[in-house]
């Protein structure tokens, strides 16, 4: 009898050593992913920014006001073809996924975009990005309906674009253009410890990153219901690429269909609607047949 | 109505799913009343339970979040350390500070040149209009985003940038941003000129005086700026075809159709009502491509 409880002991203290080497090495794994890739993050980030922090001490590069090659074989096939649309639809595009990434809401730039931009790099961060937003709305829903008090925000501010500029185009078995723009948003972020989370959001350095992120956690500890301001600014360049079949057409009125629903003619009150608020159908692309195939940053 | 396929959870987020509902239950936060005081004392054998499930979880976080961070590195995590390469990111006072910061005027000699090559292909073209009109712009602008409206904008705005406008306000009066604000322009210079096959360009710097604030009405805070008078500056470029000239009865700085001369009265497409022409497409007057305001 006692050596059977030995025995049972021995092996449930086997067990319990097993679980906690687990533990521990998981613990390990863990920690030692985070730190390696917050690494190359933050080393990558800190090169980026410095590089181009010298850049902006030379003034600024004018647009080139230049028909770029292979823009001719295009308005030859399409005598009706218009630049203005395009570079119209880059602001647009731009702007919407700004919307995504703050609101969560991804309808109004999917219906601008092909369904390979979602495999692309840019496509996938949108994504992934507007998605944790939406679980962050639906989270605070749940806490609204047992009564908690919402206490964290990303308020969208502003976005600046610049002039878009058309750099490239070419006739092949679809026809592309592509154009570049720069933009920066500007949000400001409500919560507990707000400062310190943002901090850590726009580390450059592996030691601010740890910092921010103690400190985070300490503000939400001590006093989870005191609300602050912080702000977000992000910035870069991207040539966006937009496609359409090679024997497309430009249609003179695409630029105006997206403001009045072409069934029923009701005028759209929101620019971020997607389909008729009065009979549910779908909003015209405000490109024409345009579509934003993908967004490569510059630099 | 079901969640989009992309919000689904993955395995990987599936294994979470139970931890993270028991670490909601075990929050201490849900043991604090309304009324801020605590339902549970420290020794109520429910309030003991949770802190030994807080702490079992807290203890075991990598096992049931080990595999998501695996899978989100394998995923996008090249992505991420390349965008994270060409984005700038910047954060508290700087951030709101170094944001939209003004390019540096050109050289004075560069603009002459910018502007006597627009008038070459326009005699017509008269840089202090251009100028009036930006400083009566900034005035509509003031107006527009206090009121969360667009509309004021319409009568100068280039249709791709009216859109973008209009949705951000739409975005920021969705997320409770209340804008109160009172300014006029002070001063306006030509900063760059540029004539090119393709389009002529004018950039015009305003000096503003007066206030501006912006918060978040839900709790009270203030995200920008201050009741205080100040001054700054702000850019407002202009475009047009190069093909355009300026109109015989003033076009759009005169309050009139460039394309028809009648009185200016656009509808929300930018286009004409009397004669249906397109009017803020730059095609035939400059309008406004471009808006940036110094930091506040």
């Amino acid at each position: 009898m006692t050596a059977r409880l030995a025995a049972g002991s021995s092996a449930g203290l086997a067990a319990f050593g097993i679980a906690e080497l687990v533990v521990i090495i998981s613990w390990i794994a863990f920690f030692a992913l985070l730190l390696i890739f917050a690494a190359v993050v933050l080393t990558s980030r800190g090169r980026g920014q410095r590089r181009r922090q010298a850049e902006r001490q030379r003034p600024a590069r004018p647009r080139a006001g230049r028909v770029p090659a292979g823009i001719d074989a295009i308005r030859r096939a399409d005598p009706r073809f218009d630049d203005q649309l395009l570079l119209d639809a880059a602001l647009t595009a731009t702007l919407l996924v700004f919307a995504a990434t703050t609101t969560g809401d991804v309808a109004p730039i999917g219906r601008m975009v092909t369904e390979s931009f979602w495999r692309t790099p840019f496509g996938k961060i949108t994504q992934m990005t507007a998605r944790d937003r939406r679980r962050e709305n639906a989270l605070a829903d749940q806490d609204a309906a047992t009564g908690r008090a919402r206490s964290r925000w990303n308020v969208p501010l502003d976005y600046y674009p610049s002039v878009p500029d058309l750099v490239r185009a070419e006739l092949g078995r679809q026809q592309v253009v592509c154009v570049r723009v720069y933009f920066g948003q500007l949000q400001a972020v409500i919560r507990p410890g707000a400062a310190d989370l943002a901090a850590g959001a726009a580390a450059t350095s592996f030691a601010s990153a740890l910092t921010a992120v103690g400190r985070t956690v300490a503000a939400q500890a001590s006093n989870p219901a005191a609300n602050s301001v912080s702000w977000l600014a992000s910035g870069g360049q991207y040539e966006l690429t937009f496609v359409r079949p090679r024997d497309a057409r430009t249609d003179p009125s695409a630029a105006l269909a997206d403001r009045t629903c072409t069934r029923c003619g009701a005028t759209y009150q929101s620019e971020l609607a997607t389909t008729c608020q009065h009979c549910r159908a779908p909003r015209a692309l405000p490109s024409g047949n345009w579509l934003l195939d993908q967004a490569v940053p510059v630099g | 109505m079901p969640p989009p396929p992309s919000d689904r959870d993955t395995f990987t987020e599936r294994l979470m799913t139970a931890p993270r509902l028991l670490l909601r239950w075990a929050s201490p936060a849900r043991s604090t009343a309304s009324d801020g005081s605590r339902r549970f004392g420290c020794l109520n054998p429910l309030a003991l339970l949770r802190l030994v499930v807080l702490l079992l979880l807290l203890v075991l976080m990598p096992l049931y979040m080990l595999p998501t961070l695996l899978v989100r590195l394998v995923t996008v995590g090249r992505s991420s350390v390349r965008f994270s390469a060409t984005i700038d990111v910047t954060s508290g006072e700087p951030a709101r500070l170094h944001y939209g910061v003004l390019d540096p005027p050109a050289h004075p000699d560069a603009v002459r040149a910018g502007l006597t090559a627009i008038a070459g292909h326009d005699p017509q073209f008269d840089p202090a209009l251009l100028m009036n009109w930006a400083a009566a712009a900034t005035g509509l602008l003031c107006q527009s985003l206090t009121a969360g409206d667009a509309t004021p904008a319409r009568t100068f705005m280039a249709n791709g940038l009216f859109r973008t406008y209009q949705a951000l306000l739409e975005l920021r009066t969705a997320a409770s941003v209340r804008c109160t604000a009172s300014w006029r322009a002070t001063g306006a210079m030509v900063i760059t000129a540029v004539a090119t096959p393709l389009f002529d360009e004018v950039r015009v710097r305003v000096q503003c005086r007066g206030w501006g604030r912006e918060q978040h009405e839900q709790t009270g805070l203030t995200l920008r700026g201050s009741q205080d008078e100040r001054t700054w500056a702000e850019d407002l470029t202009f475009g047009r075809s190069a093909t355009a000239t300026s109109p015989v009865a003033g076009g759009l700085p005169a309050r009139r159709c460039p394309s028809c001369g009648a009185p200016l009265d656009l509808d929300q497409d930018g286009a004409c009502r009397y004669c249906h022409g397109i009017v803020t497409a730059g095609r035939h007057d400059w309008v406004l491509i471009s808006w940036r305001r110094e930091p506040w």
